[in-house]
């Protein structure tokens, strides 16, 4: 009796040891379901401006507070935010829209409204001045067409596939949606001072410039991994421009995450990467995610573009030495693309495509050969072309907030091509005056100039704005016109990625752009941070909300 | 403020005395009777950087080496280091002295020269003249200096003249408030006022009365001012404003340093003693000029 | 003395006006807006709309003929950059921070001026006197960034006591210290020289001495007449290094994050945000302007003379 007892109470002694180490761990991991605060150190949250019906610049804050009609998730697959349905046929747009959604003051987010915001950020509504691209919008909208509570038509004038990408939301922040009623009622100016939105945050306080706080909306809709409540009752935004200066405020644990920290800083931490990306190692009291790609940095000659549109004056500029393909080709030749992507210390990738990486018209083969480099061949061309003791030119580049290492791509290039006998004088501008001065030809032409890109997912959009000759440059010429207008004509995928394919190896071919990196931004955070699910190619979204961590602050 | 009505004190160097009689030692001491010694030497020594940089650097400023960045100062190969591009530091300190050295001086002379000829027309022609010009100064004197930088560098790009202009227009009032005082002062005295009465024009008037007796002010001034032009350089090359690539200034070297600071500690911390040092030795020299010029004056 | 007064009053706002018409055309003449409220691959038709909506395109003498008018009215505009606040409010909300930020900077490079130039002068020559003397030069002859960085560095991140970012809102008092210490360190030397020459001078003065030999405690005596002595010096130091005080707070809160107008001035002019940039330029000429009237009416009560010359 004894020994029977005695035996059971042991079995049952080990099941419950057994049982306390298998949960106690599990529980004591299980982060709680609602925290007070994040404070977030961002170098910039780009515009100030929240009224989606008057977006002058890009900015993250709208990402926050108002709606998208699609996302990616962290896989880059294009997913449902707003729109759950969507599809392009030649007769028009077909979007549905969720049954659920809602604004944050019980505005119901309907097809009405969709089409009411729909015409506001084409600037048609008095009173607002409309977003950006809204005048290519309009061109290629016909007529709206309200098929359903929730679901809307779109006709269009043609089947041009660039326009989804800037009303979608899903490739960089372009087109956002608000409370269409309450913008009407209330107007511009009472909007900005008490902004409301649609999506998972309300603004609580807002210092422009400064500081935004904003706060958890309770009966937020949204029920998608990738997008719902947040952990975090509230997060704070703090502008701290320096670099060093933000990497300060996360040592210091007065901030548990720092976005754009310096490579230099960044390359010394623990790499979430290592491990499993975007979940903190556990390896010290900070820890790093990066960003791949987020920006493209190449070198373009524009010159041949600039003379067919009558910009440089061919009396000064028509004999130049970049207008000779094999001047372009040795310049490009001598470039050490391995030095330059040493100065970013891992940070920056070879991309040897004029499309972002691992974007939509991106081609990996193409992209990931090694990039030429062969100084005594470049000096032989050079020869060949006529200038064989060199020749002096000028290159121009402005350095833009978030786009690394371009002061040191510059330096690295000019002592590379005065070794070959081309001395180039390194003229630095003022990044927002760079590309409206050149197309206003305010300066004497340049042959030389250093492009960058902020990241697009999809080539045609970098297609057609480079062709609209807008800043940037370097796709034209009647075979690229052609095949641009081609390409803004068809919805068939395959024939898409065909002509893309077509349009990168003419650019290339011709040596007007010289790809050098894609530059990669690191974000740092505190030991408080668990997890940060985020796309591994930046999409821009930054999914903030899906932050999980350990604790109260 | 004590407004004497004796002549200004002029400057009395000792005679030359032959060698024999008392010795070079003992004139060089009597001329730089107090002068702070460290100050001279470092301001001697960056001149000799700016002048010979090209037999004193013992590497090229801006060539870049991939194999070298971030290097530690070490006795081997790199006196202080290297930065992030592998360009070695202390040739870049040396070539920068070249820059700050000019800066300073041009900037100097620019604004010197513009104060010291607005204070004379001024304090001589009187008047409206004078009125205007003053309240020229007070408009001068309230605009913020990074408006006039951002102004310069947008209409005219970065360069080194610019720079120099920049900060040229940014501190001549100085010069032109103080010296007009002094020149005001000068027109009140005996003998200015006798050289009127008996006929001197006003040029001759200028030339010969006025200017000799400001030198000293100018000197002082000016010694002071190189200072300020070197860290008003450094802040607008912190802004984005400064003196333009590659060219090797101290203030664009603090700036490229920023966020190496917790990694590569020389980088920040040389250029940044280099143009402290610099400073110091022109207030110091320039405190020294003023107690040796004229030690009744009162300090300010 | 009233017609001194009446006339210096008057060219004072002869001046603020010239200051506002420079501003004006520096703004304007360096590049428009738009270029700056636009990502660099805006569309010509973006930018030719937003032009048109905000009335760049007007004459140039239009544009000052309307901003006059409004500057008269006392309005100053909305902001471009941000969202059409109006600049007056957005100048006014950050002020209080530059206020709390210059005041406190200004109070200990005067306190400590007064300590170490008081000392100073009791000890004149001594080593105390002249490593006080070195060290206050060189507060004035460090970069102000370069202070800030390395205080950062040493405070924040080593030390862990103090922060760095933020502003009295969020941080209160104790994020104040530092960015009114770098700031302050520019004047020490300054105050520092003028607490110790007016204290050498009532030292050394005849009729403390003899107050002295009546046996009036000579601590009060040196104390009372060398800080009445100093203070005049001090003032004037305070106008004509006025603009320095800004740019160096410029500097400072650009590193410290610190929300005031300094930062904001940067800001605006980068981008050229007209209207806030044309504010706070006015607010700061015009506080420099009056700072130097009061200052010359002083002098004029002072010295006759002045009052003839000016």
């Amino acid at each position: 009796m004894r020994h029977q007892l005695l035996r059971r109470l042991s079995i049952l002694t080990s099941c419950l040891l057994v049982g306390v180490l298998v949960w106690s761990p599990a529980s004591a991991a299980d982060p709680p379901a609602s925290v007070n605060q994040l404070i977030i150190a961002m170098d910039g949250w780009g515009s100030d401006l929240i009224d989606p019906w008057e977006f002058a610049q890009p900015g993250f804050i709208a990402d926050y507070l108002n709606l998208r009609l699609l996302t990616r998730d962290e896989n880059m697959k294009v997913q449902p935010l707003w729109a759950v349905e969507w599809s392009q046929s030649d007769q028009g747009i077909d979007i549905k829209l969720h049954p659920k959604a809602t604004c944050q003051n019980g505005e119901k987010a309907d097809a009405a409204m969709l089409q009411k915001s729909l015409e506001g950020s084409m600037g048609l509504i008095e009173g607002f001045k409309g977003a950006l691209n809204a005048a290519k919008v309009k061109a290629a909208f016909e007529a709206f067409e309200v098929r359903g509570d929730h679901h809307l038509f779109i006709k269009t004038k043609s089947p041009d596939p660039g326009v989804v990408p800037i009303i979608g939301g899903h490739n960089y922040h372009l087109w956002w949606y608000g409370p269409a009623q309450y913008l009407l009622k209330v107007g511009h100016a009472e909007y900005v001072k008490n902004p409301l939105g649609c999506g998972p945050y309300k603004i609580k306080e807002y210092k422009p410039g400064d500081r935004v706080l904003f706060e958890r909306w309770e009966e937020f809709w949204g029920d998608y991994p990738y997008w719902r409540k947040p952990q975090h009752k509230t997060m704070e935004w703090l502008k701290v421009p320096d670099g060093a200066a933000r990497y300060a405020l996360l040592r210091s644990k007065q901030a548990d995450m720092a976005t754009v920290v310096p490579f230099a800083i960044a390359k010394d931490l623990p790499r979430s990467e290592d491990g499993k990306r975007g979940v903190n190692p556990k390896k010290g009291p900070l820890w790093t995610q990066t960003l791949r790609a987020n920006g493209k940095m190449q070198v373009a000659f524009d010159l041949e573009m600039a003379l067919k549109e009558g910009k440089a004056d061919p009396a000064k500029w028509g004999n130049d030495p970049t207008l000779n393909p094999k001047v372009r080709e040795a310049l490009a030749l001598a470039i050490d693309k391995q030095a330059i992507l040493k100065t970013g210390y891992g940070f920056l990738i070879p991309n040897e495509s004029i499309y972002n990486y691992n974007s939509y018209g991106w081609r990996k083969e193409r992209a990931e050969q090694p990039a030429p480099y062969d100084p005594q061949r470049a000096k032989k061309l050079l020869a060949e072309a006529g200038y064989p003791n060199g020749f002096e030119t000028t290159a121009h580049f402005a350095e833009f907030a978030g786009r690394p290492n371009q002061k040191e791509a510059m330096d690295i290039i000019a002592s590379n091509w005065k070794a070959i006998g081309v001395t180039v004088q390194v003229v630095e501008h003022d990044p927002f005056k760079y590309y409206a001065e050149q197309d206003a030809g305010k300066r004497a032409y340049l042959p030389i100039n250093e492009w960058t890109w902020g990241r697009q997912e999809n080539g045609i959009f970098i297609a057609q704005i480079a062709y609209a000759s807008t800043g940037f440059r370097s796709l034209y010429n009647d075979k690229t016109d052609a095949l641009v207008k081609e390409l803004s004509q068809t919805l068939d995928e395959p024939k898409q990625l065909a002509l893309l394919a077509e349009i990168e190896d003419e650019v290339l071919r011709n040596h007007w752009i010289v790809p050098l990196y894609d530059a990669s931004a690191v974000y740092a955070y505190t030991d408080r941070v668990l997890e940060h699910p985020m796309p591994e190619f930046g999409a821009h979204f930054l999914d903030l909300n899906r932050i999980v961590v350990s604790g109260e602050r | 403020m004590a407004r004497s009505t004796t002549p200004a004190p002029e400057l009395v160097l000792p005679q030359p005395v032959p060698a024999h009689k008392t010795g070079l030692v003992a004139w060089g001491r009597s001329v730089f009777r107090g002068a702070p010694v460290f100050s001279l030497c470092f301001l001697t020594l960056a001149v000799a950087c700016a002048v010979c940089a090209p037999l004193l650097a013992p590497y090229d400023p801006i060539q870049t080496n991939r194999t070298q960045t971030l290097v530690p100062p070490s006795l081997s190969a790199h006196l202080l280091g290297t930065d992030h591009l592998g360009r070695d530091i202390l040739s870049r300190l040396i070539y920068g002295a070249r820059i700050s050295v000019t800066v300073g001086f041009l900037a100097v002379f620019v604004s010197g020269t513009v104060g010291t000829l607005i204070a004379v027309v001024s304090g001589v022609v009187r008047g409206w003249a004078d009125t205007v010009l003053m309240r020229l100064t007070d408009a001068f004197l309230a605009l913020p200096f990074l408006m006039v930088a951002v102004l310069v560098v947008s209409l005219l790009g970065p360069s080194l003249v610019n720079v120099v202009l920049v900060i040229g227009l940014l501190r001549w009032m100085t010069y032109a408030r103080t010296i007009r005082s002094e020149v005001l002062r000068l027109t009140e005295m005996d003998f200015v006022r006798l050289a009127r009465a008996a006929g001197a024009r006003r040029r001759r008037l200028i030339v010969q009365h006025i200017l000799p007796n400001i030198v000293n002010t100018l000197l002082v001034l000016g010694t002071l001012e190189v200072g300020s032009a070197v860290i008003t350089e450094a802040s607008l090359s912190f802004l984005g404003l400064g003196v333009p690539r590659p060219l090797p200034s101290w203030g664009t070297m603090l700036a490229e340093a920023q966020t190496y600071v917790f990694t590569a500690w020389w980088l920040p911390v040389f250029p940044g003693i280099a143009i402290t040092l610099l400073v110091m030795a022109s207030n110091l020299i320039g405190d020294w000029l003023r107690d040796r010029l004229d030690p009744t004056r009162r300090q300010l | 003395m009233r017609g001194y007064i009446a006339r210096r009053v008057l060219q004072g706002i002869v001046t603020i006006w010239l200051v506002t018409l420079g501003v004006f055309s520096v703004l304007r003449l360096t590049g428009d807006p738009v270029s700056y409220m636009l990502p660099p691959d805006a569309s010509k038709e973006d930018r030719a709309r937003l032009i048109a909506l905000y009335g760049f395109n007007d004459p140039l003498w239009k544009q000052y003929v309307v901003f006059n008018n409004n500057l008269l009215h006392g309005r100053f505009g909305p902001s471009l950059r941000w969202d059409s606040r109006d600049a007056l409010e957005v100048f006014l909300s950050r002020l209080p921070a530059t206020l709390a930020l210059t005041g406190a900077a200004m109070s200990f490079s005067i306190i400590v001026g007064i300590v170490l130039g008081a000392v100073a002068a009791t000890r004149p020559d001594s080593l105390f006197d002249r490593v006080a003397k070195g060290a206050a030069i060189l507060g004035q002859s460090m970069p102000v960034f370069w202070v800030g960085i390395l205080l950062i560095l040493l405070f924040t991140v080593y030390l862990e006591w103090l922060p760095s970012a933020g502003g009295l809102d969020r941080l209160g008092l104790k994020g104040l210290i530092l960015p009114a210490f770098t700031l302050g360190c520019l004047f020490v030397a300054a105050h520092m020289r003028i607490v110790r020459s007016s204290m050498l001078d009532v030292l050394d003065a005849d009729y403390i001495k003899m107050v002295r030999a009546k046996g009036m405690p000579r601590r009060t005596v040196i104390w009372k007449h060398a800080l009445k002595n100093a203070s005049i010096p001090i003032f004037t130091l305070f106008a004509v290094n006025f603009a320095q005080l800004i740019s160096g707070a410029v500097v400072t809160e650009t590193i410290f994050a610190w929300p005031g107008v300094g930062r904001l001035l940067v800001d605006s002019v980068f981008v050229r945000d007209y209207p806030v940039a044309q504010t706070v330029v006015f607010f700061a000429a015009s506080f420099i302007i009056v700072i130097n009237i009061v200052v010359d009416i002083a002098y004029a009560w002072l010295d006759p003379r002045v009052r003839i010359a000016g």
